[in-house]
């Protein structure tokens, strides 16, 4: 899968290699940061305290002949278990306290945030810009964002559980079929950001990436712009060609003639296919638009009902390209 | 010695062994059993860091990956270490500790087994029907919708919690009534404290993942919607369900190791516990908390921002009698006379791996901290430092050290010393990197990746191999002290309570010649 594999070597500048943590990309993060940091050499000192004290004993006490016996059998020390006992609470309350402020931060949505809408589906997200009436999707689709703005994803799952999470803003939230949830962020940097799933969805889990790509004011009107022109002006062939790609048909429909999940688009124009329900059926326009926008109405034989629906996310433009596109492999 | 009568042949032939109502056979028959079922679920966990030694593909395709990781989580936690500790060393150790004959309920005892055995059966069958690919947490609507035997597996792990709830039941009656006169409940080994409370929590919560389980089988072959949206149920209701046990399960999993490694600390050093009462009533302690923190599986899971506080602050209280354990141990080391025997360098592991696993849940209990956690690596290196650098560590140490006891054998020293060593440095360099990628922002479950983490997965995949070596070093040794072993005393290691002083070498079928009368506590050394 080529797909795959220019997805997997993205060049993001926003790892070092050797560092604990991805670089920051808001101003939350680098809060997060420092208390992540001073769980870190807490945690460290904390390490130590326990564990120097065993290398020291081991090497004081250590049983040089049979017969030696310990030096005492004393078995409490009432000063020494009260701290040990309440000591860590004070410490386990800074921790708590310190963590509770943090999540607040991120569950608590500026009033006047810039709205998107993220999709979850297997095996890929949609992102739509309610205000700029366009919308992105497919495996590595570039989630553009404008810098220094609050921005607050409503977010909700077409099928299973899936995770939406960005590394570099660190956070991350749970998108749930039937149900909406909410996050949100505002980046000071500009640059891309790899936006992963971090909920386990099945097979292809791990190639449901896309990217954030946060931009200059100027710029994202620029892109916003770019995006409205470009799919009116091309022809329905190379559209279909496009969306193949971004809505992830990829993933399970090869056009070679190889067998994966579903059917291979080689030679499917025009053929006659049996349903599970044992009618055969001529695939024509009609045929593939259905099983384009209610896949699992009427399922395939031989097939797993697995496609996910695009009923509402496809304009007629679009669904036009994609049959032109199917219709193109003979 | 080995001529006398014992537990191992007195009675001869497949039957006496099939249907013995001996809790130190039954002991020995899950040990065998969960060893087995360790080496096969390691097997899965080889293969799988192997895939991942590429981002792409490098041995299996994507759904096979899926299947081998969701296969070795759900054999390692319902097959191995669930049962582990309490079924195979509580079951041997628990009534000779006590100083009673058998458990209370011998042959309740023997049908845990075999409810074990076709729990198992159950499981491993699974795998004919379509391996299982949900992940060992059945999230739903993924277990309700995808394709494998999720049902088969899904009952297994029914069926298991029967045997888990007959082993907790007998070992808490076994308690309450069959102690030796004398032994009263501040004179019992820190051992049965921690099994005894381990068994409270088996008792309380199994029933509640029993229920949860039927529910998705009902979902899933009756179309009911319980926990499936499109069914008109709730995907976080399962959540709520499955970790309202399956949180106290990891206290089922690492209060056995603590209460292990109590027993070994002492006896290795010669010196009497300390803090006896503040250990015993950690482990209660830690048994009625772990029922208050399940939550903190679930802070990105929308559940609310109230709930997340709550259970943050409780997870945070569950730290402070683990801690407690700790600086007890460490005290009893102090001015004690320490040897380095295999079953001592077991539980020094376990010190130094369970610290780390302690303190980066001290992380992962921290609100917006775990946010960013959550399902990465990181989360996969905590528990497994827990799990088996706690657990597993542990219960190596207690099956070396209650060895000769068992069979009457001493193993080879150097080779014990040598696995152990083995296991320490293969799973630090396995895990601790894991800690780094997770961090970073490596989410779990992932079949490929981006290509900057690879130099983590290979270093983790090579640390894996030492591990897997460590483990099968550790097995052969023991294997290998049955032929060539030389006979043992019957109290190796100067031990204080009942199972090392009032038996013979290999204890007898009904352990005790006379019933043994206690008068002081089990860590008295002279």
């Amino acid at each position: 899968m080529d797909n795959l594999k220019e997805l997997l070597a993205m060049k993001l500048p926003v790892f070092s290699q050797w560092s604990w943590m991805p670089e920051p990309a808001s101003a939350y993060a680098g809060e997060f940061d420092s208390l992540f940091f001073f769980l870190m050499w807490t945690g460290l000192g904390l390490f130590l305290l326990v564990i120097v004290p065993m290398f020291w004993f081991m090497a004081k006490y250590r049983r040089k002949n049979e017969n030696q016996k310990a030096l005492t059998q004393k078995d409490h020390n009432h000063l020494a278990e009260t701290l040990w006992t309440f000591l860590p609470m004070i410490y386990l309350a800074v921790c708590f306290v310190w963590g509770f402020l943090g999540f607040l931060n991120v569950y608590s949505i500026p009033a006047n945030a810039k709205e998107l809408r993220v999709i979850g589906q297997k095996w890929n997200w949609t992102i739509q810009y309610p205000e700029e009436g366009i919308s992105v999707s497919g495996q590595g689709a570039v989630v553009g964002v404008p810098i220094d703005t609050n921005i607050r994803l409503t977010m909700s799952s077409q099928d299973v559980i899936h995770s939406f999470f960005l590394p570099n803003f660190r956070i991350k939230q749970d998108v749930l079929p039937g149900r909406y949830s909410t996050l949100w962020f505002r980046a000071d940097k500009e640059g891309e950001f790899p936006i992963l799933c971090t909920e386990y969805c099945g097979d292809y889990h791990s190639n449901m990436l896309a990217k954030l790509k946060v931009m200059s004011k100027d710029n994202y009107k620029a892109w916003v712009e770019n995006l409205k022109n470009a799919n009116n002006s091309l022809a329905p062939k190379d559209l279909g060609a496009k969306l193949y790609q971004s809505k992830a048909c990829v993933t399970c429909h090869t056009t070679d003639g190889a067998p994966r999940i579903g059917p291979t688009f080689k030679g499917l124009y025009g053929s006659t296919t049996e349903l599970a329900n044992g009618s055969k059926m001529k695939v024509d326009d009609t045929f593939i638009k259905e099983h384009i926008l209610t896949p699992t109405k009427t399922p395939i034989k031989g097939y797993p009902p697995v496609m996910p629906a695009f009923q509402g996310q496809l304009s007629e433009v679009e669904i036009n390209g994609l049959i032109e596109f199917i219709k193109s492999f003979k | 010695m080995s001529s006398h009568t014992n537990y191992l042949n007195a009675k001869k032939g497949f039957a006496s062994w099939a249907l013995t109502i001996d809790h130190k056979r039954i002991g020995l028959m899950y040990l065998v059993s969960i060893m087995s079922f360790f080496l096969l679920g390691g097997l899965f966990a080889l293969l799988l860091r192997t895939e991942l030694l590429t981002p792409a593909h490098t041995i299996v395709d994507a759904k096979r990956y899926n299947q081998l990781f969701t296969l070795h989580g759900a054999i390692m936690v319902f097959l191995v270490i669930i049962p582990g500790i309490p079924a195979s060393l509580g079951n041997f150790v628990l009534p000779l500790m006590l100083g009673a004959k058998d458990v209370a309920f011998p042959r309740i005892n023997l049908a845990s087994y075999y409810i074990y055995v076709l729990g198992a059966i159950v499981a491993l069958s699974s795998l004919f029907v379509g391996a299982i690919d949900t992940g060992w947490t059945f999230y739903t609507p993924y277990s309700t919708t995808t394709d494998g035997g999720v049902v088969l597996m899904v009952t297994a792990a029914f069926i298991l919690g029967f045997s888990s709830i007959f082993t907790g039941l007998n070992f808490i009656v076994t308690t309450h009534k069959l102690r030796a006169p004398g032994m009263t409940w501040f004179r019992m080994p820190l051992f049965i404290w921690g099994i005894y409370s381990t068994a409270v929590i088996q008792i309380m919560a199994t029933p509640v993942l029993a229920i949860t389980l039927l529910l998705l089988i009902v979902e899933r072959t009756l179309k009911i919607g319980i926990f499936d949206p499109v069914l008109g149920g709730d995907p976080v209701l399962f959540q709520h369900f499955f970790w309202f046990y399956s949180h106290p399960a990891v206290y089922i999993m690492i209060l056995p190791g603590m209460a292990v490694v109590s027993e070994l600390i002492a006896v290795f050093s010669q010196k009497r516990i300390f803090g006896y009462k503040q250990i015993a009533y950690s482990s209660i302690a830690i048994a009625g908390i772990s029922f208050l923190v399940w939550g903190h599986h679930m802070f990105v899971s929308g559940q609310s921002e109230l709930v997340g506080m709550i259970f943050s602050a409780l997870t945070f209280l569950v730290a402070i009698p683990s801690g407690v354990k700790m600086f007890n141990w460490l005290a009893t080391m102090n001015q004690g006379s320490i040897s380095f025997k295999t079953p001592m360098l077991w539980a020094l592991g376990f010190f130094f791996l369970f610290a780390i696993g302690g303190i980066t849940g001290v992380f992962l209990g921290t609100l917006s901290v775990d946010v960013h956690l959550h399902d990465t690596y990181f989360v996969v290196a905590h528990f497994h430092y827990v799990m088996v650098g706690g657990t597993f560590m542990a219960f190596m140490g207690g099956i070396f050290y209650w060895w000769p006891k068992m069979t009457g054998k001493m193993y080879s020293e150097f080779w014990g010393a040598t696995s152990t060593l083995m296991v320490v440095v293969g799973f630090n360099v396995t895990f601790f990197v894991q800690f780094l990628m997770g961090a970073q922002g490596m989410p779990r479950r992932y079949y490929s990746y981006l290509e900057q983490f690879q130099i983590y997965h290979q270093i983790s995949t090579i640390g894996s191999y030492i591990l897997g070596l460590g483990f099968v070093t550790a097995m052969i040794t023991l294997l290998v002290s049955l032929k060539k072993g030389q006979n043992a005393p019957a109290n190796p290691w100067k031990a204080a309570s009942l199972e090392w002083t009032h038996t013979d070498v290999i204890p007898i079928e009904h352990n005790f010649h006379e019933q043994p009368v206690v008068t002081e506590g089990p860590y008295e050394y002279r």
